[in-house]
């Protein structure tokens, strides 16, 4: 398929293919958003930046759930020990993204003054860091899953 | 969709990664054209026909048993 998308996409065509679809089913997804929230603000007064992320987000969130969810992120995850290695490198990854994160952080903002503000931005990397290892960990698991079933 | 992609490789004594590397897609998606799971372009269908050294109706051509 010719398209400026191919540039940005992985060159396998299965997963072309699928994103594709994803990124299709988003922007069909975000019309509607933007239609329903036409015909509210005739209605309401709407806030604008609001309304325009809640789009963006629309299409973000599903395009990426349906990444995660279709199992095609760890393509060569075949036997147990491809998945206990790609785990552990989940989680080196995970950690690596945290310290990366609270380095950044600290550079940009300073170093918390007091125990609130560590309590504060603790919880903030913990949820940050659960949510990078979730989305990680699902496609992991939805992939070995799928490249399983292949094999059947 | 059927296809002998499978056997092709076994007899050619080939692995389901060689034959990803070399027509340069994943493993998963050679294990998905095996299964029937996903119907390859007919550009991939000429690469691994090439890969398989066999043609297109050897690979992918169904023929109903009487």
């Amino acid at each position: 398929m010719n398209s400026w998308l191919t540039v940005l996409l992985p060159k396998d065509e299965y997963k072309q293919q699928r994103l594709y679809q994803f990124l299709a089913e988003s922007a069909v997804l975000a019309v509607f958003y933007f239609a329903v929230m036409i015909a509210a603000s005739l209605i309401w007064t709407l806030d604008t930046s609001l309304t325009l992320l809640g789009g963006l987000g629309i299409v973000l969130f599903y395009a990426l759930a349906r990444y995660v969810l279709s199992g095609m992120e760890y393509t060569e995850v075949f036997t147990k020990s491809d998945y206990k290695k790609q785990l552990k490198k989940i989680i080196v990854q995970t950690v690596g993204f945290g310290v990366l994160y609270f380095v950044v952080y600290s550079l940009l903002s300073g170093l918390p003054a007091n125990g609130t503000e560590w309590l504060e931005i603790g919880g903030f990397f913990s949820i940050l860091l659960l949510m990078y290892f979730g989305i990680h960990f699902m496609s992991l698991r939805r992939s070995y899953s799928k490249n399983r079933q292949a094999l059947d | 969709m059927k296809n002998n992609v499978k056997l092709a490789r076994l007899s050619a004594n080939i692995t389901q990664t060689d034959l990803a590397r070399k027509t340069g897609i994943t493993r998963q998606t050679i294990s998905l054209i095996e299964k029937g799971s996903y119907n390859p372009s007919l550009q991939l269908c000429i690469a691994l026909a090439k890969e398989l050294g066999k043609t297109l109706d050897e690979l992918f051509w169904e023929v109903d048993d009487q």
